[in-house]
C-alpha cells in the first residue's frame, strides 16, 4: 500500500535511540511460518501472527514449537489481505490513535471488492481477529443496506424460497422500507 | 455486479452468528425490506433475541433519536405529526407518524402517553371522556411504530370511591441494554382525598398488572402529566418543591428536587419543556416577559440537584421571524449531542418545528405543524406533545 510509506510512525522510528531499533529489529526478527488451504506457506512477524487468536492460543499450548501452523480454514488470497489489515493495526497498538486507525481501517475496505469482503469474513472469523471482523460486517453491511432485495440474494448467492404469494405479502406489509432502494 | 464466490458468501450466509453480526449493523428500515430475502433472513430478523441485539447496537451507537412524533391535540384520525430529526432522509420516514394498523374505532381518539427507545404508549380514549382521563374507559395500546407491531393492555381501574375526581399519570420503561422486557407504571391520584397515589406496574415478562403499596404523597400539581424515563427510572416533574421518580429496579417510589426556580412559590421563570437526553434529565424554561433567550436545566445523576446547563440565544430565531410576537414559541426536545458543540434544541415557532443550534446558533427547518383540529391554528404544539421516536425491531 502506498500510503504506508507516508506513514509518520515509520519516521519516528527512525530517530530512536539506536539500542532501541536493535531490540526491536531482534523481535521482529522472529518469523511464523503458516500454511494455507491451499498449501501455500507464509512467513509472518511473530507480533502480526500474535494477532490471530487462534495462532496465538497455538503457541500458548506449545510455546517452543517451530512447526509450520495449518490453516486448514484459510485460503491464501484472503489471507494476504488480512495479513495487511494486521499489520497496520499494530502500528496503533503502539500509537493509539483513534481518528487515525478509523481513516485507515475504511480506506482498507474502501479499495476491496465485494469479493474480497466476503472472502475475508471466514477468514477473520476463524482466526478470530475481532477488529477486523466488525470492520468487514460493517462494510459489507453498509455496501447492501440501500441495495434491492435481489442484489442482496445475488451478493450472498441465497436462493428465494418464498412463493411469489408470501412475498408479495411481506412486501405489502412493510412497503416504505422499499422506497429509495438504489438500482442494482 | 459481479457474483460473489459462492463459497464464502455460503460460509456467511450458512453461519447464523455470521449473518447475524452482519444484519445488527443494518438499519431498522432496510431490515424490514430484507425479511423478504429468504425464509431464513425473515425467521432471524423476526427473532426477538436479534432484535433486541440490533437495538442494543444502535443505541449504543447513536444515542439519539431519528424524530419527534407529535399528538395531534386529540385529532380524531390516528395520524400524529412528524419532525424528522435526521436529515438525511426525512420524508421517507414519516410513515412511521401513522398508526391506522390499530385499528381505533372512530368514536375514539388516540393519544400518545409515553415513548421508549423505539416503543410507543398509547391510549385510546372515548370521545364522551373528554380531555379527563378520569372515567372514561382507558384501552392502553403499546406499539412500535417501525414494525407496526402492537399489543391491546386493560389498563387497572382505581380503587377510589368517586371515580370522577381522580388524575392518571403514566410512565414507560425500556432500556434494550438491561432488559428485553419494559414496564408500564401508572399513578392514579385522587386530589380530594388522600394524595396518596395509588401505584400499579406492568411488567412484559408477566403480562399482568401489580399493584404497589406506597405511602409517598404526590405533589398536587404536576406541572408535565407524562414520565419521563431516564437511567431505569421514570419522572414526573411538578410546580412544587420537589417531585416523584418511580426508580424500576428496586421497584420504589423516590422524591427528587425541583429546580427552586420554576416552584410555584417562587416562580421567576415559565417552565416550558421536561425530557431526557443521552441520560440525563433536562428542564427548561423561559423568564416571563424576557423572551431574549431561554435557560435548559440538568439534573446531576446522583439527583443532588439541578444545575443551569446551557442559556439559549434565541436572537437568530427572531431575524427568522421579525414581526412575530412569539407567544406561540415553544420548546420541543433539547438533544445533547456526543460533540457538545452539535447540541442542540428543536423548538416550534409559527407552527414550524426547527432546529437550533445551542451554540452556534444556527436553525434549521425541520417540518411545518399542522393546527390541531378544532383549535385556533396559532396554538403552538408543547413539549409534552413531543415524544422521541427511534427507528427499532424490538418486540412488544
Amino acid at each position: 500500500m502506498s500510503s504506508s510509506a507516508e506513514n509518520p510512525t515509520l519516521t519516528a522510528e527512525i530517530t530512536k535511540p539506536s539500542t532501541e531499533i536493535a531490540t526491536e529489529t531482534a523481535q521482529s526478527a522472529k518469523k511464523i511460518t503458516l500454511k494455507t488451504s491451499d498449501d501455500q506457506i507464509f512467513e509472518v512477524e511473530e507480533s502480526v501472527a500474535m494477532e490471530f487468536a487462534t495462532v496465538k492460543s497455538f503457541f500458548e499450548d506449545a510455546p517452543s514449537s517451530t512447526d509450520t501452523v495449518p490453516l486448514p480454514n484459510v485460503p491464501a488470497k484472503p489471507f494476504s489481505q488480512v495479513i495487511e489489515f494486521c499489520k497496520e493495526q499494530i502500528k496503533f497498538k503502539a500509537n493509539p490513535d483513534e481518528t487515525e486507525k478509523k481513516r485507515s481501517n475504511s480506506e482498507f475496505v474502501k479499495e476491496k471488492t465485494n469479493e474480497d469482503l466476503v472472502e475475508m469474513i471466514p477468514v477473520a472469523n476463524y482466526l478470530e481477529i475481532k477488529d477486523l471482523l466488525d470492520v468487514l460486517n460493517q462494510a459489507v453491511a453498509d455496501r447492501i443496506q440501500n441495495r434491492s432485495v435481489e442484489y442482496v440474494r445475488s451478493f450472498f448467492g441465497i436462493d428465494n424460497d418464498f412463493t411469489s404469494e408470501e412475498e408479495a405479502l411481506l412486501r405489502e406489509e412493510h412497503a416504505w422500507a422499499f422506497e429509495d432502494v438504489d438500482e442494482d | 455486479m459481479k457474483r460473489v464466490s459462492l463459497s464464502s458468501a455460503e460460509v456467511i450466509a450458512g453461519n447464523q452468528d455470521l449473518l447475524t453480526e452482519i444484519l445488527i449493523r443494518i438499519p431498522a428500515k432496510p431490515l424490514l425490506k430484507f425479511k423478504c430475502v429468504s425464509k431464513q433472513w425473515l425467521s432471524l430478523i423476526s427473532d426477538p433475541r436479534f432484535c433486541i441485539l440490533h437495538a442494543c447496537h444502535h443505541r449504543v451507537l447513536n444515542p439519539t433519536p431519528n424524530a419527534l412524533l407529535l399528538n395531534n391535540f386529540y385529532s380524531s384520525t390516528p395520524t400524529f405529526q412528524f419532525v424528522p430529526l435526521m436529515g438525511d432522509d426525512a420524508s421517507s420516514h414519516s410513515q412511521v407518524a401513522v398508526f391506522d394498523y390499530l385499528n381505533v374505532s372512530p368514536n375514539y381518539w388516540l393519544k400518545i402517553k409515553n415513548s421508549c427507545n423505539g416503543l410507543i404508549l398509547c391510549m385510546s380514549i372515548f370521545y364522551g371522556g373528554g380531555f379527563d382521563d378520569a372515567g372514561s374507559e382507558l384501552k392502553g395500546i403499546i406499539c412500535n411504530p417501525t414494525t407496526k407491531q402492537f399489543k391491546t393492555l386493560s389498563f387497572p381501574v382505581p380503587k377510589f370511591r368517586d371515580s370522577k375526581t381522580y388524575s392518571s399519570f403514566y410512565g414507560l420503561a425500556f432500556d434494550p441494554l438491561k432488559s428485553q422486557h419494559y414496564k408500564i407504571i401508572c399513578l392514579h391520584v385522587d386530589y380530594r382525598g388522600s394524595k396518596n397515589p395509588q401505584v400499579y406496574l406492568y411488567s412484559s415478562l408477566t403480562n399482568s398488572w401489580s399493584f404497589w403499596q406506597n405511602s409517598l404523597e404526590a405533589p398536587t400539581l404536576y406541572g408535565f402529566v407524562n414520565g419521563v424515563f431516564c437511567n431505569d427510572a421514570i419522572h414526573w416533574c411538578s410546580y412544587e418543591q420537589t417531585t416523584l421518580y418511580f426508580d424500576v429496579n428496586t421497584e420504589s417510589l423516590k422524591i427528587m428536587p425541583m429546580p427552586p426556580i420554576f416552584s410555584t412559590v417562587n416562580r421567576s421563570r415559565e417552565f416550558m419543556y421536561f425530557g431526557e437526553s443521552r441520560g440525563r434529565l433536562h428542564m427548561a424554561g423561559i423568564r416571563s416577559h424576557f423572551i431574549s433567550g431561554f435557560d435548559v436545566w440538568e439534573m446531576a445523576s446522583d439527583y443532588s440537584g439541578w444545575s443551569l446547563l446551557y442559556h439559549v440565544n434565541l436572537r437568530s430565531v427572531k431575524r427568522a421571524f421579525p414581526k412575530k410576537e412569539f407567544d406561540s414559541f415553544t420548546i420541543l426536545n433539547v438533544l445533547r449531542a456526543e460533540k457538545e458543540e452539535e447540541s442542540k434544541v428543536v423548538i416550534s415557532v409559527d407552527s414550524t418545528a426547527m432546529s437550533l443550534n445551542i451554540f452556534g446558533g444556527t436553525l434549521k427547518t425541520l417540518s411545518v405543524l399542522e393546527p390541531g383540529l378544532g383549535f385556533p391554528a396559532d396554538l403552538g404544539y408543547e413539549g409534552h406533545d413531543a415524544f422521541q421516536y427511534f427507528q427499532s425491531l424490538v418486540c412488544v
